[in-house]
């Protein structure tokens, strides 16, 4: 997995936020403890 | 994938320009004594029928190096959910008679207004990373239909099984010869002459 990727995932999920990883995850997930992660592009 | 789909759904799917699609992603997921509640908003230039839903194998996760772990079942983590007038709340406990099987079907109507929701569990104490694929079916918002005209997809999809279940249920009820009859009037409908049994 890409670096900036995975410090990217550590950063949300060590705030307690689940991280969704797809192209177009911030379009189609939403929610007040979600992080989503359009990857890859 | 079910047997049905290509028996019921894909003529359906076919006649009214759906198109089949799905969505996959990776999920990881912190230790929480919260529940975390994620909406999956369908394309708002579509109407949706969620058709299934999948899991991968959950695996634990390293969140400092993202090392992607040993697997994990446990009924501490899972995934409760629903859809607005189809499917109520229910628990998908991360462990092998859900993440191994696909016992049944769904047919959920979901759209930009009515999302398909989840709500994420993990007591484990542990960073989990799992995926989930999204089996779809996209239709246009409105469809042609020669009898209803212009219609929502989804009220044509439950006129349509509806008549499915009333033929079937016709069927059932009906003397041979009737049946015969109501052969021969499909046919006739459609230009062609058939007598049942003759030669």
């Amino acid at each position: 997995m890409r670096e900036e990727l995975v410090k990217r995932i550590s950063e949300e999920v060590r705030k307690g936020r689940v991280v969704i990883i797809h192209p177009a995850a911030s379009s189609k997930f939403k929610g007040a403890k979600v992080s989503a992660i359009d990857y890859p592009r | 994938m079910f047997s049905w789909m290509s028996a019921f759904v894909a003529p359906f799917v076919i006649a009214h320009g759906g198109s089949f699609w799905h969505d996959t992603i990776a999920l990881v997921i912190p230790p929480t004594e919260i529940p975390i509640d994620i909406s999956y908003v369908p394309d708002p230039k579509f109407k949706s029928l969620i058709i299934g839903l999948t899991f991968g194998t959950p695996r634990e996760y390293d969140p400092s190096t993202g090392t992607i772990g040993p697997e994990l079942v446990s009924t501490d983590v899972g995934i409760y959910h629903a859809q607005t007038g189809y499917m109520d709340w229910h628990w998908d406990p991360f462990v092998e008679s859900i993440l191994k099987t696909n016992p049944y079907p769904q047919l959920l109507w979901s759209s930009h207004e009515r999302p398909y929701q989840l709500r994420v569990v993990n007591y484990t104490g542990k960073y989990i990373w799992c995926e989930v694929t999204f089996w779809v079916i996209k239709f246009p918002r409105k469809v042609r239909c020669p009898i209803y005209g212009e219609c929502d997809p989804e009220d044509l999809f439950k006129k349509y099984m509806s008549g499915v279940t009333k033929f079937f249920v016709a069927i059932g009820a009906s003397e041979a010869e009737s049946l015969v009859k109501v052969f021969e009037s499909l046919a006739k409908a459609e230009g062609v002459t058939v007598r049942v049994g003759e030669k």
